[in-house]
């Protein structure tokens, strides 16, 4: 080998290795900045949702303490001969509208975007407002009594909201995953459900769908200010008057 | 000599490859490592929106009990004015339960269709989750008021409210902003654009006296449930 060609080697190899440094230093630079930014925020973040949590205890807290107190202001005419009987339809009147927590039998549903994507669109794959109104609708059309999803109970009027990647029940906010919780004979919704399209396309898209039936199911009471449900509604004969 | 130099050339040769290989690695992983920070980043600022909005929500009815219980404390020791406050909010939820005929500000909306084609109740449940979304406070398809049970159900190619069988034409009947309303079914990609594409005819007028019948009876059911004490 001449004295030539070995620098020419050498002047290649060392070449290499000097791009190959740049390249990681500026590589491990650039991720590092990005990195300690993105902490940045995110620990602001994190702080930001642990403050807004810490709110909502305290809102939780307040609620259930008011609402103890107008109970037992209610109490305060109990003394009275109609009381028995208007406590007795108030009672009646909760339990019908959705504002009281109830036990009974029946199932739980969860379902969770898919973990595999077949063929075809993202959007395919992912739960929608949509297939949420269809399994609510199975529940209803098998007989369910009581309704909740993440503990939001559905009533009437409670509307299914696409909000980007969450879904907006009762005006509040949530993300995947759901859990559906339905009072009603388990062995009828079970039966509906595995025998209905709306399951069996879900299934289809890989959405994951976990029925279990449960002998006690709880569903809490709709919790959300009860004037926006009626503002706009006059009554028209009322016999109760 | 020259043994030496080609194996201090071989060397270095092997130190460049592994650094290049190495290098490679690193840098692939430090683009993957700043993708999902900015992924959790969009996650966490998503879930801080949810809070808040939740939060909003939770204050509201805060302040709506707080309005009642100052009723409540004003009247205390009133026995006429106890009754009349526990009347007042026996009526309020027999009107959230769907108890009473109602009247108001909204939208009918009445759907035809061809004889060859069948609606199919996911074209209702659309329209009704339309309505929802849009603040609807009471609703009533073809004179069967939708109560927290009600279904919309096709068998034997009829469709199937509260039990009961309901014939087409249907007409849907919304107390709710009827301003809302209008937008959320003339919204590109909405639900009367879905539906129009069966053939299906969907007019929506608006009035200020829509009258929506209260629920039957029958259609009412709560021997399932039991009422979950309250701890105190």
């Amino acid at each position: 080998m001449k004295n030539k060609d070995k620098r020419f080697i050498f002047f290649l190899v060392f070449l290499l290795l000097g791009a190959a440094i740049t390249i990681q230093i500026k590589s491990t630079v650039y991720t590092n900045k990005k990195q300690s930014a993105n902490s940045l925020n995110i620990e602001k973040l994190k702080t930001q949702i642990e403050k807004e949590t810490k709110i909502s205890e305290l809102f939780r807290q307040s609620i259930k303490e008011n609402e103890q107190k107008k109970e037992s202001y209610l109490k305060t005419s109990a003394n009275d001969k109609e009381y028995p009987e208007l406590k007795k339809q108030l009672d009646e009147l909760k339990l019908l509208a959705g504002m009281t927590d109830v036990k009974g039998a029946g199932v739980i549903i969860k379902l969770n975007d898919a973990l595999i994507k077949g063929d075809g669109l993202i959007s395919d794959y992912i739960l929608h407002n949509t297939d949420i109104a269809m399994v609510v609708n199975e529940l209803r059309a098998a007989g369910a009594q009581a309704i909740s999803i993440n503990n939001e109970r559905i009533i009437a009027t409670s509307g299914f909201i696409c909000t980007g990647p969450t879904i907006k029940i009762n005006r509040n906010r949530y993300a995947v995953p759901f859990e559906i919780k339905a009072i009603g004979n388990p062995d009828e919704i079970i039966k509906q459900l595995e025998e209905s399209e709306t399951v069996m396309l879900l299934k289809n898209d890989n959405i994951r769908v976990d029925i279990t039936k449960d002998g006690e199911v709880h569903i809490p009471k709709y919790s959300n200010n009860l004037d926006d449900l009626i503002s706009g509604l006059e009554v028209l004969n009322n016999e109760n008057q | 000599m020259k043994i030496s130099r080609n194996i201090s050339i071989t060397l270095v040769c092997i130190i460049l490859g592994i650094t290049l290989a190495w290098q490679y690695q690193s840098v692939r992983n430090n683009a993957k490592v700043t993708m999902l920070e900015a992924q959790r980043k969009d996650d966490l600022i998503q879930k801080l929106l949810n809070e808040k909005e939740n939060n909003e929500n939770l204050r509201k009815k805060n302040d709506e009990l707080n309005t009642e219980i100052r009723k409540y404390e004003n009247s205390l020791g009133d026995n006429d004015e106890n009754i009349k406050l526990l009347k007042s909010e026996i009526n309020k939820l027999r009107v959230i339960a769907g108890l009473t005929e109602v009247k108001g500000r909204g939208v009918i909306i009445t759907i035809s269709k061809d004889e060859m084609l069948l609606l199919r109740d996911y074209d209702l449940l659309d329209i009704l989750n339309e309505l929802r979304a849009s603040d609807a406070q009471a609703l009533a398809i073809n004179e069967e008021r939708i109560v927290s049970t009600s279904e919309v159900r096709v068998a034997g190619g009829n469709i199937i409210i509260n039990g009961r069988q309901v014939q087409p034409p249907f007409i849907i009947k919304a107390i709710a902003d009827p301003g809302n309303v209008e937008n959320a079914f003339k919204m590109m990609g909405g639900v009367a654009e879905r539906i129009a594409v069966y053939f299906v005819n969907i007019v929506v007028e608006k009035s200020d006296e829509i009258v929506i019948p209260k629920v039957r009876d029958e259609v009412i059911r709560t021997d399932m449930l039991k009422p979950v004490e309250q701890k105190q």
